[in-house]
């Protein structure tokens, strides 16, 4: 019934219900995701300020929000299903800054939200997200920083994710169960003034390192952090050949690296710009490099 | 009393009071525009059982004040009993009234059928209750065809 209802109407509804109603329809199903988290319809039809007061009345939180007309209010929301759910008596206070860091396991294992300052900071520049399945589909802000360690991504979470990512220059993706799929699609997507990628402990294999070294002389990233990813011995090869052509100073590889490979990265590292290199073989035992079995630093 | 006739999109025509179908600030226009008093007027969006709740609605606020310009905010449930009573109704009719409410522009009944959705979306716990009692559909994230495509699409980058 909702569904016929048409967005202007929608929005009529929406008016009268908090944010955690308005969060609870988001999720029915994927018509209402879209318009309910659609930048362009909150911008044209959400007078935010209508909503928040409801947030407030209904679960006394007490939001300082002079980003209201950004739409990242909205993956807070998300991010704070659970803060809502908390008993009335609760109180959040969330106090924009500039600085902002929001991290979940943060909020999650903190009881009390009497003293909300201290434990969350928000900011339009850097966004920090651990632990939590963010909804990272529609960040569309001026961010520079995100760091979504451990955020349950995978390869759909990142066709999402890049929409929205152009204005980052550095994009933390640890762990987060990105197979090469994800990879090429990310390489292809990769924000212009792109510093530092980090991809470490993702199921990447061969194929997808091999494409992000292809696509590596044409970004400007100058930190990489391809550790713990599922690669063979002599792979790192394939990353070692394109980084004279890129701009790439530190490294971070501590995957097993065998014979062949560190023949080229012996060769390798003269020609290329590395500053700094960690590289650790984390197979030691069974490697015939075992003298090599602690971390080098390369300056 | 001036009366205007009404057709609706099943046929049936209505012979209305004027100052009760006025209410309607789209009849209101019509007929004072247009100057069509005698012509039915066709209702092409409307249907005979929608348009009889509707006009149970306009006679229980025939004797109101003309509304704000400016609407007054009010509770989700701040609503008079025969309001109540007459929004007791099955959720697609309501979408109906809701539509005809939106069409015929008469914002207090308009009113009250989102502020009804709304107290019913208030009621439930959680999304897997707003999508029981809407009966809304859950739909892929993405369709088959589209995921198909992505497939394609990265296969063909892969080699």
């Amino acid at each position: 019934m909702i569904q016929r209802l048409p967005s202007e109407l929608l929005i009529l509804v929406l008016q009268y219900i908090s944010a955690r109603d308005i969060f609870h329809l988001s999720k029915t199903n994927k018509y209402f995701n879209n318009s309910l988290f659609h930048f362009n319809l909150l911008l044209n039809f959400i007078e935010i300020d209508k909503i928040w007061p409801t947030l407030y009345i209904d679960k006394q939180l007490d939001i300082f929000h002079n980003i209201r007309k950004s739409f990242l209010v909205f993956p807070i929301i998300e991010v704070f299903s659970d803060i809502l759910d908390i008993p009335k008596t609760n109180k959040l206070i969330v106090k924009p800054r500039n600085n902002f860091k929001l991290a979940g396991d943060v909020v999650k294992t903190n009881g009390s939200f009497d003293q909300g300052i201290g434990h969350v900071e928000f900011n339009t520049a850097h966004l920090y997200m651990y632990n939590e399945p963010p909804f990272v589909k529609n960040i569309n802000l001026q961010l520079k920083t995100l760091e979504l360690s451990l955020c349950r991504i995978g390869d759909e979470g990142i066709l999402d994710l890049v929409n929205g990512i152009q204005t980052l220059e550095s994009l933390g993706l640890g762990y987060n169960n990105i197979t090469s799929t994800g990879l090429v699609c990310l390489c292809n997507h990769l924000p212009p003034n792109l510093r530092s990628l980090s991809i470490w402990g993702n199921p990447i294999h061969l194929d997808g390192l091999e494409y992000l070294s292809f696509k590596l002389k044409e970004t400007r990233i100058q930190k990489l952090f391809l550790s713990g990813l599922k690669i063979g011995p002599n792979d790192l090869t394939v990353l070692l050949i394109e980084l004279p052509n890129c701009i790439v100073e530190d490294l971070h590889y501590q995957n097993i690296i065998e014979k062949d490979a560190l023949r080229v990265l012996f060769r390798i590292l003269d020609k290329s710009r590395l500053k700094k290199l960690v590289a650790g073989f984390n197979n030691g035992l069974h490697s015939p490099y075992i003298k090599f079995q602690r971390r080098i630093k390369y300056s | 009393m001036a009366s205007v006739k009404l057709t609706t999109s099943d046929d049936k025509e209505y012979t209305l009071d004027r100052e009760l179908i006025f209410q309607s600030n789209l009849i209101k226009n019509m007929v004072t525009d247009l100057d069509v008093f005698d012509a039915p007027i066709p209702l092409p969006n409307v249907t005979s059982s929608t348009l009889d709740i509707v006009i149970k609605y306009l006679k229980i606020h025939k004797d109101d004040p003309p509304p704000p310009d400016k609407p007054i905010e009010k509770a989700v449930d701040d609503m008079i009993d025969e309001d109540k009573e007459l929004m007791k109704l099955e959720f697609n009719i309501m979408a109906d009234v809701i539509l005809a409410a939106n069409y015929l522009d008469i914002p207090g009944l308009l009113d009250i059928g989102c502020r009804t959705v709304a107290w019913h979306i208030k009621q439930c716990k959680d999304y897997h209750e707003i999508r029981e009692k809407f009966n809304i559909p859950k739909e892929l994230w993405r369709s088959e065809e589209e995921i198909a495509e992505m497939k394609k699409e990265l296969n063909g980058i892969l080699g």
